[in-house]
């Protein structure tokens, strides 16, 4: 793949423009990354595409290789593995509490601490998830509380 | 971040950490009432010299069901949904149950001594409401401390 890079003062706005023989995954999961500067992401349902605005994602959750993407009421897919979306998301409101997990701090409605250092998170949809013991430090820390 | 995931031997470890400070607990009392308590309890025939093998082993045998009572109530790798104060409960229950089958077994007072079974279980008792609440407690005392952070971010 050519990048080509042009900076010149002419240029009020930042154009990026794509060109390719046709639409592969890899120009799809380019314009995905790019997508999440502007706090978007390229999401799939039933073989149509969405920007989906990423404060609207409860959580990021990967499944056989697959990762599948929860607002309040919608699942949807994207082609981006979860450690791009944590590299890409981690600076925001977005956290991985577990292996499989990335959460919007946003969306959570409560915490409740669970045996063995883990904590139990309830979603604004009532939805719950577990903060598995590695990453509930990353989570405390996160809200100030380390 | 992987998770550590615990082998027979962390289990193995555990037990014979618990047998230590059980042991050691045991010693001293030895060592204290030892001498007094000798043709009372089989526990502590050697008076102050020790205790005897045979005491060792029940002590083990014990320790081993105390791991396997904590780790059934006290971790999630058997029960993975369950309050904090139902395991705290659940736990002293059946270390409890643990000790009586002990006691019986091993004849460690004699069963006919009523008061001493009502020490025993006035005591084991006052110590699992107290366990509970202090457990309950902490659980209530981190889950608003968490809640209150949670809500700051969110004003944020």
């Amino acid at each position: 793949m050519k990048i080509e890079i042009d900076i010149d003062e002419k240029y009020n706005d930042t154009t990026v423009v794509i060109q390719a023989g046709r639409l592969t995954q890899d120009v799809e999961k380019l314009v995905t990354l790019m997508r999440m500067v502007n706090m978007q992401i390229a999401v799939k349902q039933n073989d149509e595409t969405y920007l989906l605005d990423t404060g609207k994602i409860m959580y990021f959750e990967s499944v056989d290789r697959r990762t599948f993407v929860y607002t309040e009421k919608e699942t949807y897919e994207t082609d981006l593995k979860l450690y791009e979306v944590e590299k890409d998301l981690l600076e925001h409101d977005f956290l991985r509490i577990s292996k499989q997990v990335i959460v919007n701090i946003r969306m959570i409605k409560s915490l409740r601490s669970e045996i063995n250092r883990k904590i139990r998170v309830t979603l604004k949809n009532g939805e719950q998830i577990i903060v598995s013991r590695m990453y509930s430090d990353e989570l405390r820390r996160k809200l100030g509380l380390k | 971040m992987m998770e550590e995931k615990k082998t027979i031997f962390n289990y193995i470890g555990q037990a014979f950490a618990t047998f230590g400070i059980i042991v050691t607990l045991f010693i001293a009392f030895s060592l204290i009432i030892g001498e007094s308590s000798g043709e009372y309890s089989t526990l502590f025939v050697l008076g102050k010299e020790g205790l005897t093998i045979a005491t060792l082993l029940q002590l083990l045998i014990l320790s081993v069901l105390l791991t396997v009572s904590q780790t059934a109530f006290l971790t999630d790798v058997w029960i993975r949904s369950m309050s904090a104060s139902l395991r705290n409960i659940l736990f002293f229950t059946s270390v409890m149950a643990a000790v009586i089958v002990m006691v019986i077994v091993c004849r460690w007072f004699p069963l006919d001594d009523w008061k001493a079974w009502a020490g025993f279980i006035v005591s084991f008792a006052l110590c699992t409401v107290i366990g509970v609440l202090v457990s309950r407690m902490r659980e209530r005392a981190e889950n608003a401390r968490m809640q209150e952070a949670l809500e700051k971010y969110n004003r944020s």
